[in-house]
């Protein structure tokens, strides 16, 4: 062997190895798909590309994605908070409400068409460590008697959600994306404006453009380009969006019609936990990274009104082991009027106390109760109690037919309570 | 009560207006329902301040319902302010005259940022559409119990109200929405 050679043998090794090393160090580098990553930057919605907060097919996409590549996005709290694990509750009125909800997208699927339709198939969230519910003064299920803020801070495993707030209970990972939907058509955005105008204009409420805070801002802000038409993400809507549906677990498959050549896929608003209802109007919320897979059903929109879910045992997986229900019906005190229907404006309502057919007083009914027996039988405050309504009981219809009193129960997962697990 | 009356009158009624320049009518009619206080981590004097004049509020004003919110920049209070999320603000001297210029560290100006009372080197601000009756019931509150300092040789102008109250001047009236609130029984209070 030349001395040379000998000298530079240890070099010559050192870069092979490292050489082979790189090219094939383990499975990381075998691939069978392509991946587009859409990786959150910035802090909040407005220090990133790939953020919006309001809906319009004029919205430019931020990525194309071919179907069956892997779509991974990093998705951002529904509040675009700064909420950190020492927040406290007056953090909470100082929320600009006019950030809700960022959206990470919208993900141009090339090929795809309006009229046809996309299968979006969610394989994997993974979330941040830090998550929040809230009880907002003048939001959610029970606004008339839960008028203070209230928040409990949560620390995130795979395995559950605790809180030095909420002691002895850890939360099950049943994560899904609160907010999952494709932009609307130009029809359809102009439909949308004029239903929920004619709404608000009857006392109900829906909520008109708000061009301030909206983005991007090119398109959705004050001086964007279609400020007046740009839809707040707040309603779910037939284009999806603000669905709040724990059912749409990984694994399940979420069927979307397209509005828009590219049907402009977007994500955002993750829920750690949340059970059916999401009473105090807020889940485990959390940031989380989102991977789906995106398929084209041609022509498949035509016959769709509204999105639409399948799935294998995504809804078993995530029923408790062991319940508590309680069963509400559409009963209420004389004289008084529920908050929902006061918009109607009606005569008769305060007088009786037994509505017809009315499931959301069947679900209050059943939900106050609720509240009274996980206080008394499991010793948190009422603040407490509300706060696991909205992450681990779940509002259920249990009859359409028996009238005049519809059923509804309120199913609260014992699972939840360290007490009964191992 | 007749100043709680007063206040319970001014808490919530502009709710309607209001409300299509917010995302959620429902938190909008909270935040006028009490006397939200903004104030910001950034400005780690202003959060202890604002929770001192909570309290005097509650002694004082129970029917204003003083509530504090922690911003944790002060570029979100001028957010809020700037489209009617927040009404008043806890601000050093240099931060209000900052935000009624545009100055560093604001984005903006809100130029008619106005000065409700002055509390040592901190102003609760609002804006000029802060309704005149509403300012002048504060600034009598805080004169009659001296909680205030004398709201003189500051940067931002002095807001209409208060300057009517600190002369001596009768209430203003309230605002249109408001008027069915304060019954004929409740007396207007003057400054002695």
């Amino acid at each position: 062997m030349p001395t040379t050679f000998r000298a530079l043998l240890p070099l010559i090794l050192t870069i092979a190895l490292a050489a082979a090393f790189t090219a094939r160090a383990d499975t990381t580098d075998s691939k069978w798909a392509t991946e587009v990553v859409i990786a959150k930057q910035g802090d909040h919605c407005a220090d990133d590309p790939s953020c919006m907060n309001r809906l319009h097919p004029a919205i430019p996409p931020v990525a194309h994605a071919n179907p069956g590549d892997i779509i991974t996005m990093g998705t951002r709290d529904a509040l675009d908070s700064d909420l950190t694990l020492d927040s406290i509750a007056d953090d909470m009125a100082a929320l600009d409400l006019n950030l809700v909800h960022p959206m990470t997208g919208p993900v141009h699927i090339n090929g795809a068409k309006r009229g046809d339709a996309l299968a979006v198939e969610l394989l994997a969230i993974d979330p941040d460590q830090y998550g929040y519910t809230l009880i907002v003064p003048g939001f959610g299920f029970l606004r008339d008697l839960y008028t203070e803020s209230y928040i409990v801070n949560w620390k995130l495993t795979a395995r559950g959600a605790v809180s030095d707030q909420m002691p002895g209970i850890t939360v099950p990972y049943e994560a899904f994306p609160g907010s999952i939907g494709v932009l609307p058509g130009e029809p359809e955005v102009q439909a949308w404006k004029a239903r929920e105008a004619a709404l608000a204009e009857a006392g109900g409420i829906a909520l008109a453009p708000q061009p301030i805070g909206g983005l991007p801002a090119a398109v959705c802000g004050p001086e964007g380009s279609h400020a007046a038409d740009c839809l707040r993400t707040i309603p779910p809507r037939e284009n999806g969006g603000n669905m709040d549906v724990q059912q749409m677990q990984v694994g399940t498959t979420l069927i979307f019609p397209c509005f828009v050549d590219g049907c402009g896929l977007f994500i955002g608003d993750v829920h750690y936990a949340q059970g059916d209802g999401e009473v105090s109007g807020t889940a485990i919320e959390i940031g989380a990274v989102v991977t789906v897979r995106a398929s084209i059903i041609e022509g498949g929109g035509a016959g769709m009104v509204a999105p639409q879910v399948s799935g294998n045992d995504e809804i078993r997986d995530i029923e408790p082991t062991r319940f508590h229900q309680t069963v509400g019906l559409p009963l209420k005190a004389a004289g008084e009027v529920p908050i929902y229907v006061t918009y109607l404006e009606s005569e008769k309502i305060g007088a009786l106390e037994n509505l017809s057919e009315d499931l959301t007083l069947a679900a209050r009914h059943a939900l106050i109760q609720m509240i009274d027996y996980i206080q008394a039988e499991h010793g948190l405050t009422r603040e407490q109690a509300y706060i696991l309504a909205s992450v681990a009981v779940d509002l259920r219809v249990g009859q359409v037919v028996d009238v005049p009193n519809y059923v509804v129960t309120a199913v609260l997962n014992l699972d939840v309570f360290d007490k009964y697990r191992n | 009560m007749l100043l709680g009356a007063l206040l319970a009158g001014m808490l919530g009624a502009v709710a309607v207006p209001a409300w299509a320049h917010t995302p959620y009518r429902q938190w909008q009619v909270y935040r006028q329902r009490h006397l939200v206080i903004g104030a910001s981590r950034e400005d780690a004097e202003s959060y202890p301040k604002a929770k001192e004049l909570q309290a005097f509020l509650e002694e004082h004003l129970p029917d204003a319902s003083a509530r504090v919110a922690r911003a944790r920049t002060l570029q979100r209070l001028a957010d809020l302010i700037a489209t009617d999320q927040l009404r008043v603000l806890l601000l050093s001297l240099g931060d209000a005259e900052a935000l009624m210029r545009g100055d560093d560290p604001f984005a903006y100006a809100v130029p008619d940022l106005r000065t409700l009372a002055r509390f040592g080197d901190h102003v609760l601000c609002a804006r000029t559409e802060f309704p005149d009756a509403h300012a002048w019931i504060l600034a009598w509150t805080f004169a009659e119990h001296d909680r205030a300092g004398q709201p003189t040789d500051l940067p931002v102008p002095v807001h209409t109200g208060v300057e009517l109250a600190l002369a001596g001047e009768p209430m203003p009236p309230l605002p249109d929405d408001l008027e069915a609130d304060a019954s004929e029984e409740v007396e207007v209070p003057h400054r002695h």
